[in-house]
């Protein structure tokens, strides 16, 4: 849904130079690797609230589909990594057609899931938990890295 | 009392880097092909995927 509403708004933005819009999405990228190894500080925009556990014990059905919206939207929850703010810039600054923007939010949400779904299959969740912990920082970093240079790859070499 | 993690394949499969490795590896290998629709798809997986801290 998200990636909807930056298709429609990054014809704003269509005006400026595409070397001048490829330039500021690897400049954020940077950034925002930077951001995440704790080398820059600057606060991103959320609504750092925890969705209530009240949410899924009212009724388990309705409240698990307002758990996933709510956490996977962003509406209560505490992002603790800067990729998914690049890629919103990214998306928003490179015009990408209609086709592409559904992908990359579908994508988005899928990649979102990946992470209870690997708990869910480890069969050894709380060991599970302790390992994703400790491989967060890795998780952010490298996540971010791998996005610049895909970023980079992809508003220079494809256009 | 807490199950230990199973060393086995299953550890290595769902080990919380897997999905790192392979949505990283593939957003460039598909831009670097110049499949670019692709890369955009993987990289939103990778972006959402780097939100595992979030709850």
């Amino acid at each position: 849904m998200s990636a909807v509403v930056l298709y429609a708004a990054s014809g704003l933005v269509a005006p400026a130079p595409e070397a001048v819009r490829s330039g500021v999405v690897v400049a954020l990228a940077a950034v925002g690797v930077a951001r995440d190894a704790g080398l820059v500080r600057f606060p991103l925009p959320q609504n750092a609230r925890q969705v209530p556990r009240e949410v899924l014990t009212a009724n388990v059905a309705r409240g698990s589909l307002q758990f996933g919206f709510e956490l996977g939207t962003g509406v209560r929850t505490y992002v603790s990594s800067t990729v998914p703010y690049v890629l919103a810039a990214a998306l928003l600054l490179s015009t990408p057609d209609f086709l592409t923007a559904v992908l990359t939010g579908t994508g988005f949400g899928l990649g979102r899931a990946l992470t209870p779904l690997a708990r869910f299959a480890s069969r050894a969740g709380e060991a599970w938990d302790t390992t994703l912990r400790r491989s967060l920082r890795t998780v952010t970093i490298g996540g971010g890295l791998a996005a610049a240079a895909a970023l980079a790859l992809l508003v220079f070499m494809t256009g | 009392m807490t199950r230990p993690y199973p060393a086995s394949a299953r550890r290595g499969l769902t080990h919380p880097l897997a999905p790192l490795l392979v949505l990283a590896a593939g957003a460039v290998a598909l831009a670097l092909a110049g499949w670019a629709v692709a890369a955009w798809a993987v990289l939103g997986g990778l972006a959402g995927f780097t939100l595992s801290g979030s709850v």
